[in-house]
Order: structure tokens, then C-alpha cells, then sequence
């Protein structure tokens, strides 16, 4: 076992870098930049039953901190991804990804996840509860805890494989939420999606997004991710995946030590193709500097 | 694509608010025409995209209008270090052209006709250009067009005259053509025009090389991402409705 792996449900990770949904496209994007071979793993894009056109241009506003993107959950519905692009995707990567699964009804995230759940490059169901960016769908599960669970149960029913409830940090009693689930029967939580936030033209005093808000992102957010993950710890026994802001290996260490077992990397990927390559070479260097064995030690320490 | 550290070269101003930049960049010899760059903006989280004017062996030269944060700092840059992604996009398609070819630009659009024109020449094509502006004070490259073998008709809209009018006034409209500029001018060039036609679209980039979405638009038949798959489509695969 290398001083990075990390363990997930089962799934062996060679380091605990994993890219977030909806930056990594379906991981082929980057190969002109690294071989993505090195990351830990990596989330498809926003897989929904059918496929969706997504939201209205401008998608993409930027501020201090980052960016905010209302994209929609554009996708090209799961049975192209199941049958054209993970074909293709088997042939540069031999890792196993996370299935981000989103949809509009219980019936739909169930048949979106059990067809994923049959294929064999999928390693975890990443149930998408918390987009911000779609109407009548996705966050609506992630702010009711009620619902939250009940979606969970039943999506439990339908696979197979590790499944992993992604929140919105917009939930109003998140440690509720995410104890729910555990009981539900998630296999692990990662937290958190983007918060949702606006940017106005400062000349004509419009909205920057074709869709008025979005979900805002990037290291502006990580604090606040952070505190989610250190609340939540405490009250679960199930792993949970850190993301929000994530942008270089000491991000990473603070995120495993308030309680996260691996994170997720989002948009800093965007901002820097090479963004992967440099954290898992800072935490190599960090390991080595601090006599670190096994970089799961490091997990949860804030709390001793 | 690829990440490079560039050394400014030169940056002056060539029109009012306009600026061209030429920056030192090993790879530039890969470059095709109508591909865009994403320059790095130091305080900026997203790049700022620019098309390719022009390029040599070691050079890349971009024509850039002020029109925010971003293009501002870039035009008081006259010495030191740009990073900048390489290499995006899929550029104009010149195989598609046998005999003539039309480059069609609107304002600061036309930025990435002048490598277009002379790789058409290289070709051995006979370049029609049709440049608009909004007056002649902002007309970009009539000094270099005057130096090729090139017809180049220039028309603005303080006299009176559009792209879109002067494509039919000359009779061009059995022409194919490549286009850039602003959407309501390809929309009215690609109506006047019957002939087949490459048209560069824009949109707010997140990344810049397909990982993100946030450039995606609706085509007739299939979703896109203006940075990876575009930024040049064929006219007949675009809806205007789903664009403007
Ligand atoms: C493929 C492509 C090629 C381009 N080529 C050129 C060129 O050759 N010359 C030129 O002057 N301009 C070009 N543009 C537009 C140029 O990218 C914007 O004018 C520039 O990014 C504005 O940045 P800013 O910080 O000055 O403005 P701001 O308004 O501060 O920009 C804020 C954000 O909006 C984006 N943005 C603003 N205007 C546009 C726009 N029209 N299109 C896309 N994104 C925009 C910026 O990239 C940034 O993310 C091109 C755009 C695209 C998509
Ligand atoms: C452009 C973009 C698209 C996204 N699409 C999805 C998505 O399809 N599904 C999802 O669960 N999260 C999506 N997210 C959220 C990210 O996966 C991540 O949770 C969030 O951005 C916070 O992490 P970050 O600050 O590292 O980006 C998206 C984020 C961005 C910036
Ligand atoms: S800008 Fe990210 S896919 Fe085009």
C-alpha cells in the first residue's frame, strides 16, 4: 500500500485526488495535459435517463474566488455514455470512475443508476442530489431531508455497487440530512456541491447568467466546504468525500483532516489543466517532509 | 493544446481601443487558422480567449479590442511573460474550399482573417475579403491585405453599408465563405448568401478545452462546445433562433 492510497467503500485509490463532476468532462479532455492515469479517480459529467441540452449561454461568470456556472446538467442521456463514450474511455483509462447520476424523479435517478450500475468501469454511484442549476430537479432532493432519504432507499434497491449521496450546502440542517441517508443506506456522502450565488453586468445592472443564479465554486467556497465536512464527521461512520475549493495538496490535507477520507477537485482543474499532477506531487512532498506513512492517518485528526 | 510561457514581443495599438500583440511561442508553427488562445489575465480566474491573426514559426500575433478588466491590462502589457493555453479550437476548414474563397469579418471579428487569407493563398486559392467596421478610423489590416494577392473590399456602417449589404451589392453571394463576427452579422451574411460557409461562433468559456460545458450551444442536430469542437461550424449545421 503506497504512502497516498486511500480506500473508498472497497475501491483501492492510488491518492485521494478525485476530479469533480462536471470539470473533467469524461476524462479524455485532459489527456493533452497529463495521463490521467495518476489521478485517484475521477466523476462523469451529470448522467441523467435522457439526454438534456442544459441551460442558455452565458453559462460561466467568474469572480475573486472563482467561478459560478448555471450549465443545467447538459448531457447526452446515459445510454450514449453507457454505449459510445465509455468504450472509448476504457481505452486510455484503466481506473474505475464515480457515476454521477442526476434526475428529475425517483423513478428516473433509479433507472439512470442501475444502468450505470451494470457497467464495469463505474466504481461508485455518486447520487447528485444538490445541482443548483436545474429546476424541479436535483437540489430540490438535497434541501428535505425526508426526501433526501427516501431517494437514497430507493436508489439503494436499484444497485449494486458503493453509493454516495452528494450534498448541497444549501440544506438547512446538513448533519440531519446526512445521517438520514447514512440510515437510508448510503455507503458514504460527499460534500459539498457548489453554493448558490448571482453576478450582475456592473453597466447595465443585468444578471451575468442566461439563468439568473448558479452554482458558485472554486477556492472562494473552500472554507465553507471545509466547516461542512468538519460538522458532519462527527455524526456519521460512513467515508466522506471533501469537496469545495479545493485547489493545491495543503487544501487536501486540511480537508482529510477535518474528517474527509478522499476529496474532489473541481473547478481549479478548469482554471489549470496541470492542477492534478502538481496537488499529488505536494502531497507526495508533504508526506515526505512530515515522516507521514499513510496519508489516511491524517484523516479526521482535527477532531482528536 | 498546450500550456506556454510566451515573452511579449510587441503590443501597440492599431485602432482606436484595438491592439495587436505579438508574443515569442515555440509551438506556434501548429497552429491553423481561425484557432483561437487563452491568455492568462494575473488577478483573473478564467483565461480570456483570443483568436489567432496571424503566426510564424515562433510567433503568434493577436488583434484585440478593450472591452473590459481582462483586454485592459493586456493592452498596457509591453514587456515581460504571458501564459496562455495554445492551440484551441478547431480553426477554419480550408480543404473544403477548391477555387475561391470569401473571408467575411465583422469589427474585431476580423481578427483572425488575415493568417485565414494568406494560408488560402498559400493554397492556391483566389481570397475575396469583405471586411465591416463601424467607421474607417477602426478598419483593421489594409496595410498588410495591400501586400497580398488579394481582393479586399472594405465597408462600414457610418456610410450606410453593412457586410451583410455589401455581400449582395457585389454580387458575391454564390461565394464560399468563412465568416467571424458579431451573431446578428453571420446571421444576415449566411441569409443573403446561398453558397456553402464556415461561420466562428463565441461564447463565455469556463475552461476552455472541453472539460466544462460552459460553452456548449444547440446546433440542429447535436450539442457542441464552442471552444473544442468549434469555434468554426459549417452554416447549415446552425439554428439562429437557439444562438440569439
Ligand atoms: C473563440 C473566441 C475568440 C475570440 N477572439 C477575439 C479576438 O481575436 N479579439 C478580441 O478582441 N476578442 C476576441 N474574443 C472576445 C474576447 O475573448 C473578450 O472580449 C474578452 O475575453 C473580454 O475580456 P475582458 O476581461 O476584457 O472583459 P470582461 O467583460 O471583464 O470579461 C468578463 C468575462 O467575460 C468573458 N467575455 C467578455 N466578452 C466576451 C465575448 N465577446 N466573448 C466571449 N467571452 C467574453 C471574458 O472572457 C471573461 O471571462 C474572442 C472570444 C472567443 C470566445
Ligand atoms: C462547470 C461545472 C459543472 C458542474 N457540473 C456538475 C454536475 O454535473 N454534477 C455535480 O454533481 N456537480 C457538478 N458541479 C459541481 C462540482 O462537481 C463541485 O461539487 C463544485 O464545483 C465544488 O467544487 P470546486 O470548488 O472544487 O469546483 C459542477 C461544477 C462546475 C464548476
Ligand atoms: S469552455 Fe469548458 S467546455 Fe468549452
Amino acid at each position: 500500500m503506497g504512502t497516498l492510497t486511500v480506500n473508498l467503500s472497497g475501491l483501492e485509490l492510488s491518492n485521494p485526488v478525485i476530479a469533480a463532476s462536471g470539470t473533467y468532462g469524461y476524462g479524455m479532455e485532459y489527456l493533452d495535459f497529463y495521463d490521467v492515469n495518476c489521478i485517484g479517480s475521477f466523476s462523469i459529467k451529470g448522467t441523467t435517463l435522457h439526454p438534456r441540452t442544459g441551460n442558455r449561454q452565458p453559462r460561466i461568470a467568474e469572480y475573486d474566488g472563482g467561478l459560478l456556472n448555471a450549465v443545467g446538467l447538459e448531457n447526452p442521456g446515459v445510454e450514449h455514455v453507457v454505449q459510445e463514450i465509455f468504450p472509448r474511455l476504457q481505452k486510455v483509462y484503466r481506473g474505475k470512475v464515480l457515476a454521477n447520476v442526476s434526475g428529475f424523479s425517483m423513478e428516473e435517478y433509479c433507472a439512470c443508476a442501475q444502468r450505470l450500475d451494470e457497467q464495469d468501469i463505474v466504481g461508485i454511484i455518486e447520487l447528485n442530489i444538490s445541482c443548483p442549476n436545474v429546476h424541479g430537479g436535483g437540489m430540490a432532493f438535497g434541501m428535505d431531508a425526508a426526501c433526501a432519504a427516501e431517494l437514497t432507499a430507493a436508489v439503494r434497491r436499484c444497485v449494486k455497487k458503493p453509493l454516495y449521496v452528494k450534498c448541497t450546502p444549501q440544506c438547512p440542517d446538513l448533519v440531519d440530512l446526512c445521517r438520514r441517508v447514512e440510515d437510508a443506506g448510503a455507503d458514504g456522502l460527499v460534500l459539498v456541491n457548489t453554493f448558490l450565488g448571482m453576478r450582475l453586468d456592473r453597466h447595465t445592472g443585468k444578471p451575468l447568467l442566461a439563468n439568473v443564479t448558479g452554482g458558485v465554486s472554486g477556492s472562494g467556497i473552500f472554507p465553507q466546504a471545509l466547516y461542512r465536512v468538519y460538522q458532519v464527521y462527527p455524526h456519521v461512520h460512513i467515508p466522506i468525500i471533501g469537496c469545495g475549493g479545493v485547489s493545491c495538496g495543503s487544501d487536501v490535507i486540511e480537508m482529510l483532516s477535518a474528517g474527509a477520507s478522499a476529496v474532489e477537485i473541481g473547478t481549479q482543474n478548469l482554471l489549470d489543466p496541470m492542477c492534478v499532477p502538481k496537488v499529488l506531487r505536494e502531497l507526495e512532498d508533504y508526506c515526505r517532509e512530515e515522516h507521514i506513512q499513510h496519508i489516511t492517518d491524517l484523516i479526521g485528526r482535527a477532531h482528536q | 493544446m498546450e500550456l506556454h510561457t510566451c515573452a511579449i514581443l510587441d503590443n501597440h495599438p492599431v485602432a482606436p481601443e484595438t491592439y495587436q500583440l505579438t508574443v515569442h511561442c515555440a509551438a506556434a508553427s501548429q497552429t491553423r487558422c481561425g484557432q483561437f488562445a487563452d491568455i492568462a489575465i494575473p488577478g483573473k480566474k478564467l483565461r480570456r480567449p483570443l483568436s489567432i491573426t496571424d503566426w510564424t514559426d515562433n510567433t503568434l500575433t493577436f488583434t484585440y479590442r478593450v472591452v473590459g478588466e481582462g483586454t485592459d491590462w493586456l493592452s498596457r502589457q509591453h514587456q515581460g511573460e504571458l501564459e496562455l493555453l495554445t492551440g484551441c479550437g478547431n480553426g477554419f476548414d480550408l480543404t473544403a474550399f477548391s477555387r475561391d474563397i470569401l473571408l467575411m469579418g465583422g469589427g474585431i471579428g476580423c481578427a483572425p482573417l488575415l493568417g485565414t487569407a494568406r494560408q488560402a493563398l498559400a493554397q492556391g486559392l483566389a481570397v475575396k475579403l469583405l471586411l465591416g467596421f463601424g467607421n474607417p478610423e477602426q478598419a483593421l489590416f489594409q496595410k498588410e491585405l495591400s501586400g497580398l494577392d488579394v481582393e479586399a473590399v472594405y465597408c462600414y456602417d457610418s456610410l450606410g453599408e453593412n457586410v451583410a449589404q455589401a455581400l449582395v451589392r457585389l454580387g458575391w453571394q454564390d461565394l464560399p465563405f468563412c465568416a467571424c463576427g458579431p451573431l446578428p452579422m453571420l446571421r444576415a451574411v449566411c441569409q443573403a448568401s446561398q453558397a456553402p460557409g464556415q461561420v466562428s461562433l463565441e461564447a463565455r468559456m469556463g475552461c476552455g478545452f472541453g472539460a466544462c460545458m460552459g460553452c456548449s450551444v444547440q446546433l440542429k442536430e447535436r450539442m457542441a462546445r464552442v471552444c473544442k469542437d468549434g469555434p468554426v461550424f459549417h452554416r447549415k449545421e446552425i439554428v439562429w433562433e437557439h444562438l440569439l
